[in-house]
């Protein structure tokens, strides 16, 4: 496979290497709260200085090719829902191998194995996904956090495919490239059952039982949280937001 | 002198501890726990000086652990080491009896700064 963000290759700086993904995602973009905000559109060049201070080194924009020319690449993704807007973004970093090693040495001051830096990446996905949430307080809106996860590039393909609206940078560490990319995803809160409930579920709406708070809407269910759920509130249907599909694995 | 690290992330803990010893508190002894389920059951055993928690974790988060030490009755200085940092989340941390809340990524010198008023470098 080749690249599976949607970035112009040919970009070099920073501004103009935060692009929509085309035509049609240009078209639902203008229309999607989430899209049309300043926050959006500075999202690539916002989480630069960030991941530099947390790798210890300067992350810069590129248009680098190794990421289009490996047929192994890591992606990260995390999910962000803002239940009362009905609103998801999904976060990822996509890496290969070479760089994902880079970034776990970098960040960890030592040769690591591959798990060790696949659990670095997952971290700047975090430190990303943290961008995400800061930059859009002031226009509005209340994201949680999901937990880091990894997912195969079919199925970030797949998200990319069905999002809103999309943007992405390739940036650097030295020589070593990795992608940034942002998706804005259909609101998927579904109706489920408490017992169905599990780690990472993001609740929709308060949860009550006989007119008692509960459970705030906007909380990400930890296992703890979903298994008091699944005891205190059998048969009760609650509007919830179910996590990304490696999250749930 | 303890310090329990609390994060799912093994490569952040290594980046905690490192941090730390920056910091001037390489002489305290550091305790790891993976999730708030897991740092409950090391309080009780371990009785650290401080513990320094992440807030997004599997099983039982952050902020549930700070409200299950509360419950419990269990007093432990507590501050939190997260990427979220929003004056909404500072309020929640802070009214539950955090005493700070750090945000990722850190510096020597700002976890210098948010531990030096509550635990002594050593």
């Amino acid at each position: 496979m080749t690249t599976c963000v949607a970035t112009d290759s040919n970009s070099t700086d920073g501004d103009d290497a935060v692009v929509e993904s085309d035509g049609v995602a240009s078209e639902r973009r203008a229309r999607h709260p989430v899209a049309r905000t300043a926050a959006w559109a500075a999202l690539g060049a916002e989480s630069t200085t960030p991941l530099g201070d947390l790798l210890g080194a300067p992350v810069v924009p590129t248009s680098i090719t190794e990421l289009a020319e490996s047929a192994s690449v890591l992606c990260v993704a995390l999910t962000l829902v803002d239940a009362a807007r009905g609103c998801e973004v999904v976060a990822s970093v996509l890496a290969t191998r070479t760089s994902t090693h880079a970034i776990g040495k970098q960040m960890l001051g030592e040769e690591t194995t591959y798990e060790d830096a696949a659990e670095a990446l997952a971290e700047v996905v975090n430190v990303v996904a943290g961008v995400v949430k800061a930059a859009f307080v002031d226009e509005g809106f209340s994201f949680t956090l999901g937990l880091p996860a990894e997912i195969s590039a079919t199925e970030l393909e797949e998200l990319q495919a069905s999002a809103v609206a999309t943007t992405a940078i390739h940036v650097a560490l030295g020589e070593h490239a990795f992608a940034l990319s942002y998706l804005v995803t259909q609101s998927a809160a579904t109706r489920v059952l408490a017992e169905d409930l599990h780690e990472g579920w993001v609740l929709a709406q308060d949860l009550r039982v006989d007119g008692v708070l509960v459970m705030a809407h906007s909380t990400r269910l930890t296992e703890g949280a979903a298994r008091s759920i699944r005891e205190t509130c059998r048969g009760l249907r609650v509007l919830a937001y179910p996590p990304i599909r490696a999250e749930s694995r | 002198m303890k310090i329990l690290i609390v994060d799912d992330s093994k490569a952040m803990r290594l980046i905690v501890k490192r941090t730390l010893t920056s910091a001037g508190y390489g002489g305290y002894t550091i305790v790891e726990a993976t999730n708030g389920r897991e740092a409950l059951d090391s309080i009780k055993v371990s009785k650290p000086d401080f513990v320094l928690s992440d807030w997004n974790m599997p099983e039982m988060s952050g902020i549930e652990l700070l409200t299950a030490l509360k419950s419990n009755n269990i007093k432990v200085p507590f501050g939190f080491v997260t990427s979220e940092t929003t004056d909404e989340m500072r309020e929640r941390a802070k009214d539950q009896g955090a005493l700070f809340l750090l945000g990722k990524p850190f510096t020597a010198e700002t976890m210098g700064q948010a531990l030096k008023p509550v635990l002594n470098p050593a």
